[in-house]
């Protein structure tokens, strides 16, 4: 009996002297009172213990490290700084945890990244994390590439809300999408853009006079539409190909617009199934808006049609006075030498929002509501970790350390970007980017695209297709509004409503009866 | 051939230089956009203006529209591995070709020159599947490669691209335009099908071969979306087209090192056509005309 054996044999020494063995010989005859037998046991065991301490301990300096990829597309100017995020991250997580990880970075051509994403979903060789479009995110959710990070354990906040009160709502909101009737969190926002209005300081002083004369101020940019077409009527030369605006007709491009005047794309019915809602008084007003200052005012360069000078061209060779764009082109145009000034999307006239209903009555030019009726677009990137991951949580820990204050500081205050993070935007040292504080100001005030799959189809297959009738005075507004909405019916939201349907079906089927 | 008139040489030439304007103009465009300083790749101007100079000058005082750093930037930036990604490319556009070329080649004379049942239909057969067009091609090929593991391996790269229609349709016309009496008076001198075909047939296909050679070699040289999706953003065997296009940003291009790039990448190209143009023409007329 081994049990009874190892218990007649063990007891420390102290124990045996108290039971009284005075007689050495005698105790070495008696195995259970040896003294001898007791400490080369002793010695037996701490050897063991040792050997297997260091074999635990070697086992565990030896383990490999956690090998994670992360794919980006991020400019060569910018991929340094993300390395130095990452070394800055792999060396905190040992001294915190004492564990090996390695982040290896994949550059990847920023436009490719989808299709990329896809065929190595395809090829199950998924990157642990990627850094993607934030308006393609929605399609890795829904295709089950991009893991819910709500669900992971080591997830920072109580709930979804509270981790998005961190950030800047419009682009934490790219993240969190709901499907099969369940709302998740698919990534943390890493970079964030918006468009703003970037005017040529040159063009207007070169017209200072007649903007005068019209009782404009030639040292500011406008601040509502009504005031574009003033200042717009003043700067535009069609005879010298001068044009107070230019804009293209795209989708994503007008989302300011549409966004202004609180219009919604699509919403969700009362049996949380989505709808078309890209129609009514306030969608004909936006559209009408956009269109009027080509074909009303005809301050607008017509920069949407085929082989005209795109509105950053236009802009770079002084062609159009004003145009809506993101900070990304700020490099090139102050490189280029031109005199330029940013300040916030014009917003809906007063009066206007008013006749809306976009702002209370009583809403003056100072209030908060007319404030935030400069409401602009989002774009920029995202960071998701792969459903394929075998590190999720450090993946997530990643993304943190990534959004963190003083990673969006440093990429603030050396690349001029906008930070993600609102406690990041706080005194920031901004003397080599003074544009940067008007896009923090937009950026606050941006709403995001509708959370759909199928982005490309519903931008570039219905909705510019249509305004472009519009804008060739071919169809009338609320003609567009109503095939668009039509056409987001039939080749959008079916197939999302179908999936929606079938995955309820096939959760009530799982349930039993009773519940 | 007599020497024209000066007066139709001189209507010639007007008719050829606003032609040879019009060709060149975009190679024109991308040297003189790789030529210009960061900023300057999309301004319509070309000399410099008020406060601006040619090139950088020692004050730094104006600024300068045109630089070589767009040059020194591709060529050894530590980002963009320039000598690898061109390495790549003419490793899997070489080895492409060659293998093209052996594979029509023999393929060519079977179909050309020896009977089998069915032969005929086969090769409509296979003609006809040049009509689908080449992306359809892609979803089927790349599940393929996927199934043989050959994601991020030089097989994946060159492989699917070495069964070409067009090449076994240009060497099989111009073997079928070979005289049959070589290939008999070769077999009454003892030879066998291999020294027919490596003695009497590949010699005088030489020129054909060349050209579908080079047609091979440029298109697998500038192939971009293959070698993008065979190939894992971490793989060693990038080539030189997906090399470029990280040039491209979310919003914005760096167009000017873009085409410096570009013009790096064309300089082998050109130089097989300038070696190898007298192959390459007479290769485009050989089989024009039938025995």
């Amino acid at each position: 009996m081994r049990s009874s054996g190892v218990g007649r044999w063990s007891g420390p020494l102290s124990e045996r002297k108290r039971r009284g063995c005075p007689d050495q010989r005698e105790c070495r005859r008696q195995p259970p009172c040896a003294p001898v037998w007791q400490a080369a046991l002793a010695g037996l065991v701490r050897v063991l213990s040792c050997a297997g301490f260091l074999l635990v301990a070697g086992a565990l300096a030896a383990a490999p490290p956690a090998r994670l990829t992360l794919w980006q597309g991020f400019k060569f100017s910018e991929v340094p700084m993300l390395r130095r995020n990452v070394d800055e991250f792999v060396a905190e997580y040992r001294q915190r945890t004492g564990r090996e990880v390695v982040i290896e970075i994949g550059q990847v051509p920023f436009s490719d990244m989808v299709k990329r994403l896809k065929s190595a979903a395809l090829a199950r060789q998924m990157p642990d994390m990627a850094i993607i479009d934030a308006n393609s995110m929605v399609q890795l959710a829904f295709g089950g590439v991009a893991l819910p990070l709500d669900t992971l354990p080591n997830f920072p906040a109580a709930s979804i809300d509270e981790l998005r009160a961190r950030y800047v709502p419009g682009a934490f909101d790219t993240n969190v999408i709901t499907f099969k009737g369940e709302r998740h969190l698919y990534g943390l926002p890493a970079q964030t853009t918006t468009l703003a209005l970037f005017w040529n300081k040159g063009m207007f002083r070169a017209k200072a006079k007649e903007l005068r004369e019209a009782g404009l101020d030639p040292e500011r940019a406008p601040r509502d539409w009504d005031e574009v077409v003033r200042y717009g009527k003043v700067l535009t030369e069609p005879s010298k190909n001068l044009y107070g605006f230019g804009m293209n007709n795209s989708f994503w491009f007008s989302m300011p617009f549409y966004n202004q005047y609180g219009v919604e794309i699509v919403r969700r019915n009362e049996a949380g199934l989505l709808e078309a809602a890209f129609r009514g008084p306030r969608a004909e007003a936006a559209v009408n808006r956009r269109v009027g200052l080509y074909r009303e005012h005809g301050i607008e360069g017509g920069a949407w049609r085929e082989g005209a000078l795109d509105p950053d061209q236009g802009f770079l060779n002084q062609r159009y006075a004003m145009i809506l764009v993101g900070p990304w082109q700020i490099e090139n145009f102050r490189s280029s030498g031109l005199d330029f000034g940013v300040a916030l999307v014009p917003r809906v006239p007063l009066a206007e929002a008013k006749a809306l209903g976009l702002v209370p009555p009583d809403a003056d030019e100072n209030s908060t509501a007319v404030h935030a009726l400069s409401a602009s677009n989002i774009g920029g990137q995202n960071i998701m970790v792969s459903t394929s991951s075998k590190h999720p949580d450090i993946a997530l820990e990643f993304a943190l350390h990534f959004t963190s204050e003083k990673v969006q500081r440093a990429w603030a205050e050396e690349l001029g970007q906008i930070p993600i993070l609102l406690a990041a935007q706080q005194n920031l040292k901004l003397d080599k980017f003074p544009e940067v504080p008007v896009f923090i100001e937009q950026i606050n005030l941006a709403k995001p695209l509708p959370a759909l799959p199928y982005g490309g189809v519903l931008e570039t297959e219905i909705v510019n297709p249509e305004m472009n009738l519009v804008l060739q005075g071919r169809q009338t507004a609320a003609q567009a509004l109503e095939r668009i909405c039509a056409q987001i019916e039939r080749r959008v939201l079916k197939p999302v409503n179908d999936a929606e349907m079938a995955a309820r079906a096939e959760i009530r089927a799982k349930t039993p009866s009773g519940n | 051939m007599r020497p024209l008139p000066p007066k139709a040489m001189l209507a010639r030439y007007a008719v050829l230089l606003p032609v040879l304007v019009l060709v060149q103009l975009p190679l024109v465009w991308m040297i003189v956009t790789a030529l210009k300083a960061p900023g300057y790749g999309l301004v319509l101007r070309f000399i410099p203006g008020p406060g601006e100079t040619w090139f950088e000058d020692a004050t730094g005082a104006a600024k300068n529209m045109y630089t070589l750093g767009n040059f020194r930037n591709v060529l050894f930036d530590a980002d963009f591995p320039f000598w690898r990604f061109a390495t790549n490319s003419a490793l899997v556009a070489g080895g492409c070709a060659l293998m093209t070329v052996a594979l029509c080649a023999t393929a060519g004379y079977g179909f050309a020159k020896k009977q089998f049942p069915g032969r005929d239909r086969l090769f409509a057969l296979l003609i006809a599947a040049m009509l689908v067009p080449g992306l359809i091609y892609m979803v089927p090929q790349y599940a393929i490669v996927l199934k043989f593991g050959w994601i991020n391996t030089w097989a994946a790269m060159i492989v699917p691209h070495t069964a070409n229609i067009f090449g076994l349709f240009l060497l099989r016309q111009h073997i079928r335009s070979l005289p049959d009496s070589l290939i008999e008076a070769a077999k009454v001198d003892g030879a066998h099908e291999i020294s027919i075909f490596g003695r009497v047939i590949l010699p005088l296909s030489v020129p054909v071969m060349v050209t579908l050679f080079l047609l091979t070699f440029v298109g697998q040289w500038s192939n971009f979306l293959w070698q993008l999706i065979v190939n894992t953003p971490d793989s060693k065997l990038i080539t030189l087209p997906v090399g470029l296009s990280y040039f491209q940003g979310q919003y914005s291009v760096q167009w000017e090192r873009m085409m410096a790039g570009a013009c790096f990448s064309i300089i082998p190209v050109a130089v097989l056509f300038l070696v190898a143009q007298r192959f390459f023409i007479a290769g485009l007329t050989a089989g024009s005309v039938k025995e």
